[in-house]
């Protein structure tokens, strides 16, 4: 339905939103319940991904006969190695990236751009951590606590988010949410949590479960965590939310459509509407949409490219913030032969908070990923022994070994962008001259929490990451500065960014549910006008 | 059997077939099922009936079941009956024996149920001089029957392929097994190969041959090649070995196997088989072949899968280098298939003695930026891409670990597979330096 349909001359909207990940979902339901006229356009392939029903757990496909599920039918998990996100590799298929920056015309210097066309934009492939930016994160900035905290209840009731209210850090991530039921503890998770306690006072860590956006009870369309551990390989059951999965409910409404392959080119305006020019990246023919409001949620960068281009300001810099990032592994030596867990949650089961100064502001933010639902692959590659025994060395640790992912706050990670005459976008990786030193401060403090926890830093395992490929990007067009709190363009009346472009600031934590939020209530405020 | 033109297996004839539990038997009984006809066994053990297959028990003394020779319950009348069996037990101490005395009784049972065909199954080595019970047997069975208007006889060459079974399955374990010397009887005598499903052919069309020109057809191949050439083919191409094959007199040889034999109490080598490779002669089959329609593979081909592809050679020592042992078919496919995709889908260039997996292992190469997608053409990229494929695959249930083990266990081969890579590391790290 809409998928595949041609758009008809001159289609007259209320709102044109371009990008169907979930900024542009969460923007398109207060619109669509508000009884108003909505296209969505994106420019993937409109093809609905879906896993084999019969395929079994992760254990189970590793009894030597999984090669084709584990490395996908079309053998694209061999495609690249260890460099990208294990998700990357493994649950994308091998076009997900494929033309965002080519048709974007987005070039980079120094800074790893991951991003994709496809529907459902990059929540097909996230961990579904979902934290709200607290009065802590907001304090300075024109967005506050208070302005999201009802879009946040009403995103998080729509997309499903589990979690365990008593957990030290619950208030922090997420409060006034409601909850489903926790997902299940792995034995060493729930070993690590147990010693953990209510936290460490005297380094301040505090290590609790990060809220997830996967469902622990059915749902019509979805279906809750089944344990499987596939989640690295792409969830069978949709159990973690990806935003393409509500495209269907959304056609349900008379007025909504969404087209697919359509690549926006520019915005021209015309009286009291805007006329959106655009091409087809599969058939021919121009599609000609006029709509009275333009929500661009093509994407931090991508929508960036867009607004800056409408806007026609070259040559002028752009501040695009991004959270450092470094991974690291840890080994808990007590859990070295006990078998690995045969069944549980893939993705971070639990999650870290490092203080990096006495400003509560600063912090870092680290997601504690459990050796064995990752590919044991992905792990070997980065050691510096044979391949044979990189991986007999992984085997034998395997049970015992953590790898933690930590982002530094937005505000250390500045890189600019920068638009050329020609209308090319460059996004240029900044100098993070205090970086460096940031991160061994939370290095330092990480292996303090590790090692009370009875887990030790594996040497030579810390791994920086480039600018750019923790895919967290934010706060090009930032609200107050160059948007108002609807996300409008003040340089451009009618156009509303809303997704990660127009976040004022860039917390540690994952921005991803905060951006969904932020989509929802500007929906709303557009909604209530617009009616 | 009912056209006139065609020599061909029409759906639903039928054929009567002895010794079907045998290498050769089950591989006739499936073409002809596979075909579209309907078999009938005559043996000791019966086949797993089925509409299309029926089992009659009999063996060489007894008289031979009527009904087994009929068509009935909507079969047609048999159009030939195939005699496999041979009884192995008996030896030769009289003109005639049971094998020969049962295969003219089913003969005559044959005629009398009136059925127009019977082939038998004989050997090349098939002569009044063999040097074996199996070719002096062959030829008298051959002599008795050769009387009847209704009875071809097929002399089989040298039958390889299919399972590893009956004298072909000896000759792979005896290939397998021995390292690079084996001594011989007359190596260069020259053997007549034929593959498998080539005899199941030729049987079957000499059952439904309608004006067969001559008596004695050869099935075998028209260019042969010497006994020595065909193991040490055998040998190399299909288990990757080099054989060298030592002519060694029979006058030595005979008396040290007898001799063996008596000292284990037990048969080790069968001098049946020695005596009956070597005592071959060969046996002009073009004509047969031409009049049957059949052409055989060239010897040249035996054993060759198909052209050498350097990609699956790659796959081979890559995988091999990552987990120690020969990969499967599934991983080569896997491997070769990644870099045809995604990689520039070459093999990379290898010294020759890197072409030893252990060698290869030796000297890996210490990458600092082996992620880079620039990598992948690269011998460091390509054993990463042997990693993924192993851990994912055949290796997996080794590398994943869900029983768990003693904590002791673990660290000791931890401790192991480090010491190993310390001692390997100079030798990396002195290749790397060679290299640049």
């Amino acid at each position: 339905m809409g998928t595949h349909q041609t758009v008809s001359q001159a289609d007259e909207v209320d709102v044109a939103i371009i990008g169907s990940g979930p900024a542009g979902i969460s923007a398109a339901w207060p619109l669509v319940r508000a009884g108003l006229s909505v296209v969505m356009l994106d420019a993937g392939d409109g093809i609905r991904r879906t896993v084999r029903q019969d395929r079994p757990s992760l254990k189970a496909l590793r009894d030597g006969s999984g090669l084709r599920d584990l490395v996908g039918h079309d053998y694209s998990g061999l495609r690249s190695v260890g460099y990208a996100s294990p998700k990357l590799r493994i649950a994308a298929e091998p076009g997900f990236e494929q033309g965002y920056a080519e048709e974007n015309r987005i070039h980079t210097r120094g800074f790893r751009l991951v991003g994709t066309l496809a529907r459902g934009g990059l929540s097909r492939v996230w961990g579904g951590v979902s934290c709200c930016f607290d009065e802590v994160d907001l304090a300075g900035s024109p967005l506050s606590f208070q302005d999201l905290a009802p879009s946040y209840a009403a995103v998080a009731e729509r997309i499903g988010v589990c979690g365990d209210p008593g957990d030290p850090l619950a208030k922090f991530l997420g409060a006034g949410i409601r909850l489903l039921p926790p997902l299940p503890l792995s034995p060493l998770a729930a070993s690590l949590l147990e010693r953990s306690g209510a936290g460490h006072h005297d380094i301040g860590a505090v290590l609790g479960r990060p809220l997830s956006a996967v469902l622990t009870e059915d749902r019509s369309d979805r279906l809750a965590c089944a344990h499987e551990q596939m989640c690295m390989w792409g969830c069978r059951r949709r159990a973690v939310y990806s935003a393409d999965d509500e495209v269907p409910a959304l056609e349900g409404y008379d007025r909504f459509r969404s087209y697919s392959g359509i690549l926006v080119e520019g915005l021209v305006r015309q009286a009291d509407r805007l006329i959106i020019r655009a091409r087809s990246r599969v058939r021919e023919g121009v599609p000609f949409i006029g709509a009275r409001r333009v929500i661009l949620a093509a994407g931090t960068i991508g929508s960036t490219a867009l607004a800056v281009r409408h806007m026609a300001r070259h040559s002028e810099e752009f501040a695009l913030s991004s959270n450092p990032a470094f991974s690291a592994a840890f080994l808990a030596p007590r859990w070295l032969g006990r078998g690995l867990a045969s069944e549980g949650y893939g993705n971070a089961q639990l999650c870290i908070r490092l203080p990096l100064s006495e400003d509560p502001k600063d912090y870092a933010f680290g997601l504690v990923y459990e050796a064995s639902s990752l590919s044991a692959g992905d792990i070997a590659v980065h050691m510096p022994f044979t391949r044979s025994g990189s991986l007999q060395i992984t085997s034998a640790l395997l049970s015992g070994l953590l790898v933690v992912l930590v982002f530094l706050p937005g505000s250390y990670g500045q890189s600019s962008v920068r638009m050329h005459e020609s209308g090319d976008l460059v996004v240029t990786g900044g100098e993070w001259g205090e970086v460096p030193m940031m991160i061994r401060r939370a290095k330092r403090l990480l292996k303090k929490a590790m090692a009370r926890l009875g887990a030790y830093l594996v040497p030579g395992s810390m791994t920086p990451y480039l600018p750019g490929a923790e895919v967290h990007y934010a706060s090009t067009l930032p609200m107050g500065i160059e948007t108002d709190d609807q996300g409008q363009l003040f340089r451009a009346p009618g156009v509303h960014v809303v997704d990660g472009a127009v976040l004022p600031t860039l917390a540690a934590k994952n921005h991803t549910f905060t951006v969904m939020a932020n989509a929802d209530r500007i929906g709303h405020l557009i909604a209530a006008e617009l009616k | 059997m009912n056209s006139e033109e065609a020599d061909v297996l029409d759906e639903g004839d039928h054929i009567v077939v002895t010794g079907a539990t045998g290498y050769l038997g089950s591989a006739l009984v499936e073409c002809v099922l596979e075909r579209g006809g309907r078999v009938t066994t005559l043996g000791r053990t019966g086949a797993a009936e089925s509409a299309e297959l029926r089992s009659y028990s009999w063996q060489f003394g007894d008289p031979v079941p009527k009904e087994a020779l009929l068509g009935k319950d909507g079969w047609k009348k048999p159009a030939a009956v195939i005699h496999l069996a041979h009884d192995w037990s008996v030896g030769v101490s009289e003109d005639r024996t049971p094998n020969s005395a049962g295969t003219t009784d089913l003969l005559r049972a044959t005629q009398d149920a009136g059925i127009g065909r019977f082939v038998f199954a004989s050997s090349i080595s098939a002569r009044p001089g063999a040097l074996n019970h199996y070719g002096k047997t062959k030829w008298q069975i051959e002599r008795s029957i050769a009387a009847s208007p209704i009875a071809l006889i097929a002399r089989i060459g040298l039958i390889y392929g299919g399972e590893g079974r009956g004298q072909w399955g000896a000759l792979c374990s005896l290939v397998a097994r021995w390292p690079i010397l084996l001594p011989m009887v007359d190596p260069h005598r020259r053997v007549q190969p034929i593959d498998l499903s080539e005899v199941c052919d030729g049987l079957i069309r000499l059952a439904v041959l309608n004006t067969p020109r001559r008596q004695v057809y050869t099935l075998g191949a028209s260019d042969p090649i010497s006994f020595g050439a065909f193991l040490r083919r055998l040998a190399w191409r299909r288990y990757r070995r080099p054989l060298v094959v030592v002519p060694v007199p029979s006058v030595i040889i005979l008396p040290m196997i007898r001799t063996v034999n008596r000292l284990t109490g037990r048969t080790v080598v069968d001098p049946e088989r020695v005596l009956g490779l070597a005592g071959i002669e060969e046996s002009k089959s073009a004509d047969s072949l031409v009049e049957l329609g059949m052409r055989l593979r060239p010897t040249d081909d035996l054993f060759r899968t198909e052209a050498p592809d350097p990609l699956k050679t790659e796959a081979r020592i890559m995988l091999t280098a990552v987990m120690g042992h020969r990969p499967s078919a599934d991983s080569i496919e896997a491997y070769s298939e990644a870099i045809r995709r995604y990689a520039n889908g070459r093999a990379v260039p290898l010294y020759p003695w890197q072409r030893s997996s252990t060698l290869l292992r030796l000297s890996e190469p210490i990458v600092s930026d082996r992620l880079h997608p620039d990598m992948r053409d690269t011998i460091a990229g390509r054993l990463d891409t042997a990693l993924y494929v192993a851990e994912a695959g055949e290796v997996a249930p080794r590398v994943y670990d869900y029983e768990g083990a003693r904590r002791w266990r673990v660290v000791l081969r931890l401790l192991v597979a480090i010491l190993r890579e310390v001692l390997v590391f100079p030798g990396r790290l002195v290749w790397g330096r060679i290299k640049r």
